[in-house]
This record gives structure tokens, C-alpha cells and sequence, in this order.
């Protein structure tokens, strides 16, 4: 058996200061206000101050904290780091410019780090002239620093000029080779699969694979575990289960809320962008509250799959209404803003196989499942460079992908017969080839009103931020490159099919 | 004073984490170094629960007709040690309860002066994990101390179990060409990693690795 470590690392008891080794945060949160107050807290104080408050979702106040820090000056480039990283976790990528710039105007000889970190954040706000400056300024001072490579690597490829990025980047490949190759390759792997050299683009990325693989083997452990537990519980979920929880919810405050899910690379962020784009609609763009605040305890860390049911079952309506409330305060934290009235998207791809959780806090909800044609899914994912964690691990092989891929949508085959009309597939490729169409329904079964604004891609680039893989995408025009892309490594993908065959019929995307 | 140390070591930690929203359990880690058994007199058998802890409890393996470890005081001028007295022997470390998690940090293994050429196989394995780390020892065997001088060295194996999980620390010279009994262990350390229980305060300190379960776990209390 393995044990799921869902932390990237511990906390040192002994160093984690009183309140923590009383077993009491909070009173650690307490000291720092009172210091705050009694205006004894220095700017180290207050970055520690505001990045505990990001950890209970307070950021609004983490905000001002921030601000104050900064004013009060003397926070090396470190903490600043520490404080625009912060401001990027939750998508306010200018704030995150806004603090390294500071951390660059203010230390009297800045390292590559911290000056590439600002270039990356300046990109992230689609800033791409001054990022590129930065980007070469980092490049100026240390040759061999891969990241901002990367990132020029990366701007060229945004501004179309690929022959560029990829002589960018196998120039450094020769020239420097470092620990980060892996991810100068997959930035590589992009560009040729543009340019339409697909073996080269596989060879890039499998080198790039075989790199990260070592390091890849604990969260693929963590993956797999994730991954039974889920299964367990859901096939303990009786209909008597189903219906009780849906009896209770008729007992709760109605909430309009709407689960966008599927699998990461379906379309779901450009789904979420569509149905966001209507006034009387908000989405949380992955904000993950649900998954690390409920599923997590409640589910990946129960004894098994046994005790999260029982758990689950012995709910009682006063408990789910401090649940969801706790969920919306949160939320409203993330979004800095209230919810009101408005129907909340809460997305996130890989909801698919917690759907247990949704349904008993959320029995009300709609549930909204992005499909793509499983090939394409798998590709687009073995070519999306994410930070390694239990999810992106089984991006390490194809089979390992595909195996991933079954074992989150065969929870929605066994979904979609319970749920019926209180869920609704999209097609990835209707939503290209008829986006109106495609839109129109999804607007009906959300009981949203359509209009022509869901379709413009002017509004998704001005709108907020975008957190995901996916944010230069989505701000484009639709494009139709990414539909049968599979069949460019196909013979690569081989290994595989016969594990997404089941999906491909159930979907209808069987040739 | 007081408040700048409190700060001093909350900071360390929150930087230690950087911005990292990832869950990160609170855990207690006690640490606990064995080096010898105290009272005893040469040759005395090793109680078979010395060590055990509140939070880990240890077996000395003891195989009749001779002990598998035998106290040795002053061992060649080095000492209280635990003499190996059988060509293999094991200590296993139980966690008191299934929110313990086990480590062997590091012993130091020490041949006595002519104790011949030397190789000892140690182990540690988990109960469900199988294997965790081995090696061999042959600091002290004929090409490496070819005076046979004898001395110790430090062994860090590093080894931690699951949650709940026994380890068996074991070694075996069946293969050495060494004197049996001319083998000792010393400074055994081991650390019992304590999981607090969700309380409310830790589940709170998850930042994001359980408000929501709080909110509704409170409620049933």
C-alpha cells in the first residue's frame, strides 16, 4: 500500500513558530495582527503576515498586507518572489509584475532569477515586449540559464516566428546542457509539432520525459493511489445514496452552480470562457477550492473508501450548509468579488472522478462534461509542460496517460447514467464547428440566455486572467489544428489505443 | 525577545514552503538515539523492548541457544555498544499507532581490533513496502583494514515507512569471513514521525487542505 503524501513538502514542527506547535494557526495569524496593530511588524513580518493569510483564502487582506510590505521597503528579492508567486497562484498576474518590478528597480544588482521571474510574469499579463526585454536581459547575464531561453523560446513561438524558437532552442541544447533541458524540450516539442516536423516534436518530448522521470515516480505513486480511492468510493454509491442526497439538497438554499468537467485538454477552459462571458454568469477558473478543501480531507485522506462514504452518508442538512457556505466564502475570497445571483462555473477538468463530493454538497448543481476525442486529449496533454504532481505525473508515457485518461472518464460512464438531465456533454469539435450551435445549448441547459458574446474571442482576451495552460489559446480565434492532431503520432500513440477504445465508442468518436 | 523569535521561526517556515499552496501536514518528529543499555554488564542480553518509546516500539531478535545482541560495555575503548552475536540479527520498530510513521536515521557499526575480514549485508525492510535500503559494510574487512585495526563508521540509511508500517532493521555476516562476535552497533537513531490526528487547529493550518471539511466537521461536534 502506498501512502499519499498530497505535500511537496513538510513543516519542520519545531520551526513552524508557537502557534503552529500549539497546534493552533490561528493564534499565529493572531500574533502577527496584534504586531501589525501595535505596529511593531517590519516588511519580513508582513510578507510572512500575508502569505499565511493567502493560506486561509483571506486575500483580499493578504492583499493590503502585501501592498504595506513593499511600502515599508527593506523585503529582499526573495521575498518578493515569494509575494508575486503568491499574486500568480490566484491569477492576478499584474499584481505579480507589479511586485517584481519592485524586486528588480529596488535590489542594486538583481540576479537572473529574479529578472527572468519578471519577464515570466510580464508575459503572463500578455505584456510580451517587455518580457522579451527581460527575458534577454537574463539571458545577457547568465548564457546557460534555460528558463529565460525558454521564455524567449516561448515569445517567439507566441509571435509565430517558430524557425526562430526552434533554432532558440536547439542552440542552447548544444551549447548549455543543463538540468533544465527537459524543459527547453518540451517548449522544442511545440514548435516542431507547428512546424509539422512530428517525429522530431516526439523525440523532443520523450527526452524530455525520460529527464523528468525520476522525479516523476513518487506523484505517479500518488496518482495511482488518488485514483483507486476515487474509484472505491464512487462504486460504493448506491442509488438509495443518490437519492437521500438529493432529498437532503432540497432541503438546503438553492445555489446556482454549475460543475464544468471532463479531462485536462477536452476544451474546458474555453467552455468556461464562453459560458463566463454572459453577465449573469462567473467562473472560478480552476480555482481548485472544492478538490483541496473538501475532496482532499474528505475523500484521498479517509482510512479508505469505506470510511469516506460513511462519512459522506452521515452529512446532516446543518453540516452541508456550513459546507457550502464555507465554499462560497472561500470563492468569493478567490474571486474578490461577490457571487450574487450569478451562476458559478466551478471548473476543473479532473472533477470528473470526485463528482461524489459535488453531488452531496452541490446535489443541485449541473453538471457540464467537456468531450474531445480521447486521442486528442492524451496527445494534448503528453505535450502540455505543467509542474509535476499527482495529475501531470502520468504525462511521463502513453500508456501511463491513456491509463489515466480511463480511469477518470469511466467514472463519467458510470455518471452519466445517474445524473440524466441534470447533465450535459460538449463536444470540443461541435463547439469549433458550430460554436453557435454548440453554445446555444449550453446556454438552454444552464437556463442562461445566448447571446453573440459568447462567441467572441475579444472578450476572452480582455476579461481576467487565465490561470491555466491554456490562456494564450483561448484568447485566439477558434482554430481547427488541434482536431485529429492524433493522427500525426499515431504510431507513437499505439501503445495506448486499446485503452481509450471503450471511450472512443461510448463518446462516438470510434473511426 | 520572545516575539522576534516566534517571527524568526515562523518565517523560516513559511519560506521554507514559498508560496506553495500544496497541503502540508503539521507532523511532530521525535528522534531518539540508542547507545547502550544502562546498569548492564558485559554479555547481558539486550531486553527485548529496550529502546520502545511512546511512539515506536522496538524487538531485539533473540535466538536461542545464543542471544542474537548482547550488552557490551567499554567495547575496545569505545563504549557502551550492542554486540551482534549471531550471524544474522534484527531489530524491528512497530509504530505505536497507525498515525506514526518510522525512519532509521543511522548507527555506527564497529569491529573489535582483529576481528578478521568483516562484510556484513544490512537491511531495512517495511512490513508492506518490502526493501527500503541495504547495503554492505566492509569498512573493517582485509582490504580495507588490512591491520585489522578494527573501529567504527556511521551507516545512514535513511529509511522511513509508511504510516503505521514495521520496520526490520536486520544484519547478516553468514557471508563474512569476520569473527562473529567481534561485531558491534552503536548510537542506533531512529525517528517516530507523529501525523496529528485532523483536529481542528491542524486541518486549519492545511490552508488549503481542509477549511471546507472543518466547516462541516465542527458542525458534528
Amino acid at each position: 500500500m502506498h501512502a499519499f503524501q498530497a505535500s511537496s513538502r513538510e513543516i519542520p514542527w519545531a520551526a513552524a513558530g508557537p502557534g503552529v506547535e500549539a497546534g493552533d494557526p490561528q493564534a499565529a495569524l493572531a500574533k502577527y495582527a496584534d504586531a501589525v496593530r501595535q505596529g511593531t511588524a517590519d516588511a519580513a513580518d508582513l510578507a510572512n503576515y500575508g502569505v499565511l493569510l493567502c493560506r486561509f483564502f483571506q486575500f483580499r487582506q493578504a492583499d493590503e498586507v502585501f501592498r504595506r510590505a513593499i511600502e515599508v521597503g527593506g523585503l529582499d528579492a526573495a521575498s518578493l518572489r515569494r509575494i508575486a508567486h503568491c499574486y500568480f497562484e490566484i491569477g492576478r498576474f499584474s499584481d505579480a509584475a507589479r511586485v517584481m518590478r519592485v524586486a528588480v528597480a529596488r535590489t542594486a544588482d538583481p540576479d537572473t532569477v529574479t529578472v527572468n521571474t519578471l519577464a515570466w510574469t510580464l508575459e503572463r499579463d500578455h505584456q510580451v515586449d517587455e518580457a522579451r526585454r527581460y527575458a534577454e536581459a537574463a539571458c545577457e547575464m547568465d548564457p546557460a540559464y534555460g528558463p529565460a531561453v525558454r521564455l524567449l523560446a516561448h515569445l517567439d513561438r507566441r509571435a509565430g516566428d517558430l524557425e526562430r524558437a526552434e533554432r532558440r532552442l536547439e542552440d542552447q541544447l548544444r551549447r548549455c546542457p543543463s538540468e533544465f533541458d527537459w524543459g527547453l524540450r518540451y517548449e522544442l516539442a511545440a514548435v516542431q509539432d507547428r512546424l509539422g516536423r512530428y517525429d522530431a516534436a516526439w523525440a523532443a518530448l520523450e527526452a524530455a520525459k525520460a529527464q523528468l522521470a525520476p522525479q516523476a515516480a513518487r506523484h505517479l505513486r500518488d496518482s495511482q493511489f488518488i485514483r483507486r480511492r476515487q474509484w472505491e468510493l464512487v462504486q460504493l454509491i448506491t442509488f438509495a445514496d443518490l437519492r437521500r442526497w438529493h432529498e437532503a439538497g432540497a432541503r438546503l438554499h438553492r445555489k446556482r452552480i454549475a460543475f464544468l468537467a471532463g479531462f485536462p485538454r477536452s476544451g474546458t477552459t474555453l467552455l468556461e470562457q464562453m459560458i463566463a462571458s454572459r453577465p449573469d454568469a462567473i467562473d472560478t477558473d480552476e480555482s481548485g477550492i472544492l478538490a483541496s478543501q473538501f475532496v482532499e480531507p474528505l475523500v484521498w485522506r479517509a482510512d479508505d473508501g469505506l470510511s469516506a462514504i460513511i462519512e459522506l452518508r452521515s452529512l446532516n442538512v446543518e453540516q452541508l450548509s456550513a459546507g457550502r457556505e464555507a465554499y462560497y466564502q472561500m470563492t468569493e475570497s478567490y474571486l474578490d468579488e461577490q457571487i450574487g445571483d450569478r451562476l458559478l462555473i466551478e471548473k476543473n477538468p479532473l472533477f470528473t472522478a470526485d463528482l461524489a463530493l459535488g453531488v452531496r454538497l452541490f446535489p443541485e448543481a449541473a453538471t457540464l462534461i467537456a468531450l474531445r476525442d480521447p486521442r486528442d486529449v492524451v496527445l494534448s496533454y503528453l505535450f502540455t509542460m505543467v509542474p509535476l504532481n499527482w495529475s501531470s505525473a502520468p504525462a511521463m508515457s502513453v500508456i501511463e496517460a491513456c491509463r489515466f485518461y480511463a480511469d477518470a472518464m469511466r467514472h463519467w460512464l458510470w455518471w452519466r447514467r445517474r445524473l440524466e438531465d441534470s447533465a450535459c456533454e460538449v463536444r470540443y469539435e461541435d463547439l469549433l464547428a458550430d460554436p453557435a450551435g454548440a453554445t446555444r445549448c449550453v446556454a438552454e441547459f444552464l437556463g442562461l440566455e445566448w447571446d453573440a458574446s459568447m462567441l467572441d474571442e475579444r472578450y476572452r482576451s480582455q476579461r481576467k486572467a487565465v490561470r491555466t495552460p491554456t490562456y494564450d489559446d483561448v484568447t485566439k480565434p477558434l482554430y481547427t489544428r488541434s482536431v485529429g492532431r492524433w493522427r500525426n503520432y499515431e504510431h507513437y500513440l499505439e501503445p495506448g489505443l486499446p485503452l481509450l477504445k471503450p471511450f472512443l465508442e461510448a463518446f462516438g468518436y470510434a473511426d | 525577545m520572545k516575539i522576534r523569535n516566534w517571527r524568526r521561526k515562523l518565517s523560516a517556515t513559511l519560506a521554507a514552503v514559498g508560496a506553495s499552496y500544496a497541503a502540508s501536514p503539521v507532523q511532530a518528529n521525535i528522534t531518539t538515539t540508542l547507545t547502550g543499555v544502562p546498569g548492564s554488564v558485559n554479555n547481558d542480553p539486550i531486553p527485548a523492548n529496550h529502546g520502545s518509546t511512546a511512539e515506536t516500539l522496538l524487538a531485539w531478535s533473540e535466538v536461542l541457544p545464543d542471544d542474537d545482541w548482547d550488552q557490551y560495555t567499554n567495547w575496545d575503548g569505545r563504549g557502551d555498544v550492542y554486540q551482534i552475536n549471531d550471524r544474522v540479527a534484527s531489530i524491528t520498530f512497530t509504530p505505536a499507532n497507525a498515525n506514526i510513521k518510522v525512519a532509521i536515521d543511522s548507527f555506527d557499526l564497529d569491529e573489535w581490533s582483529g576481528g578478521g575480514d568483516t562484510t556484513v549485508e544490512w537491511s531495512v525492510s517495511g512490513s508492506v513496502s518490502g526493501l527500503l535500503s541495504s547495503g554492505i559494510w566492509d569498512d573493517k574487512n582485509a582490504a580495507n583494514d588490512p591491520s585489522d585495526a578494527g573501529g567504527r563508521t556511521l551507516v545512514s540509511p535513511l529509511a522511513m515507512g509508511a504510516a503505521g508500517e514495521t520496520l526490520t532493521l536486520e544484519f547478516d555476516h553468514s557471508a563474512s569471513a569476520g569473527f562473529i562476535s567481534y561485531l558491534a552497533m552503536d548510537n542506533l537513531t531512529f525517528s517516530s514521525t507523529v501525523i496529528p490526528e485532523p483536529s481542528a487547529a491542524v486541518m486549519a493550518w492545511l490552508g488549503v487542505g481542509g477549511l471546507g471539511a472543518l466547516a462541516m466537521r465542527r458542525k458534528r461536534s
